[in-house]
């Protein structure tokens, strides 16, 4: 073989490279957790950012939906006390004028 | 001195994960040598063995569980050795150029690193080994240096083994017409 190494320089070589690898891998390994930890943590948020929106625009359609249905003299009717109510003009429908 | 270690010793270590890592250092102290001369012959230049070693050791940790222990542990490495070197050349050459072009660059290389007191046969035989295409050489290199069997440069290669014998022959040729050509 016309190449120099000697036995020292091989046996250094292979403890520093076999060290590199084992570090190499070490730090892999933690960076691999590291990704699944942030992954994992922004599924989480995302879930529960996800179910409170889907909660928040149940809420605002069941409002919506409410006004729908209350008409503007219910409403009114709604605003009025018990004595109010019983002050307003009560028609018998014989007593509806002709016109 | 090194103490061989019983492969299936090493084997048994490999698939234990507490022992894992002691197992891939005994593993590399033993081979580690044979792994490196045969990336220093297909790669030639010191400082490219070196780092191609280094993703070698790299690769081998990171594929221990894909090692399924149906071979010798050495010959895996062999293989693992080979891809990650021709990795390397691949990665030297140019667009649309083959490895099997590098030859000249390969032996500027070996010329560079030669000095005054080299013994001129053994480079002489070193400059005609680089005339080969690639996987010739690299077969080669394992049959004469390695002493391999056929069978086993066939796993390590992925070649079928009545290839590999016409390779060789094919290889011995040409090296002895063109070390009777350069010899002076």
């Amino acid at each position: 073989m016309p190449y120099k190494e000697d036995e020292a320089y091989l046996n250094q070589l292979i403890e520093q490279a076999t060290d590199q690898a084992l570090q190499h891998k070490r730090k892999h390994r933690s960076l691999r957790h590291r990704v699944m930890m942030i992954t994992s943590a922004a599924a989480v948020v995302l879930l529960v950012v996800g179910i409170g929106l889907t909660f928040i625009d149940r809420d605002s359609k069941a409002s919506v939906t409410t006004q729908q249905v209350e008409s503007p003299i219910d409403e009114f009717l709604h605003s009025l006390s018990d004595e109010e109510v019983a002050q307003l003009p009560y028609y018998e429908i014989e007593e509806i004028p002709e016109y | 001195m090194l103490i061989q270690t019983d492969d299936n010793l090493l084997q048994q270590m490999l698939f234990n994960p507490s022992q894992r890592e002691e197992g891939y250092k005994m593993l590399m102290r033993q081979y580690g040598r044979a792994i490196y001369w045969h990336i220093r012959r297909i790669v030639v230049g010191h400082e490219d063995a070196q780092d191609v070693f280094q993703e070698t050791c790299i690769k081998v940790l990171s594929g221990i569980n894909s090692y399924r222990g149906d071979g010798s542990l050495i010959t895996w490495l062999y293989r693992v050795a080979t891809n990650e070197a021709l990795q390397h050349l691949r990665r030297q050459t140019h667009l649309f150029q083959r490895i099997d072009s590098l030859g000249d660059t390969l032996t500027q290389r070996l010329k560079a690193e030669a000095t005054l007191h080299d013994d001129e046969a053994v480079t002489l035989f070193q400059q005609a080994l680089l005339t080969l295409p690639t996987q010739q050489r690299i077969a080669f290199n394992l049959r004469y240096y390695e002493e391999l069997s056929y069978e086993e440069i066939a796993r390590i290669t992925g070649k079928s083994v009545n290839t590999l014998k016409t390779n060789y022959h094919y290889a011995t040729d040409k090296v002895k017409r063109y070390i009777q050509e350069h010899s002076r």
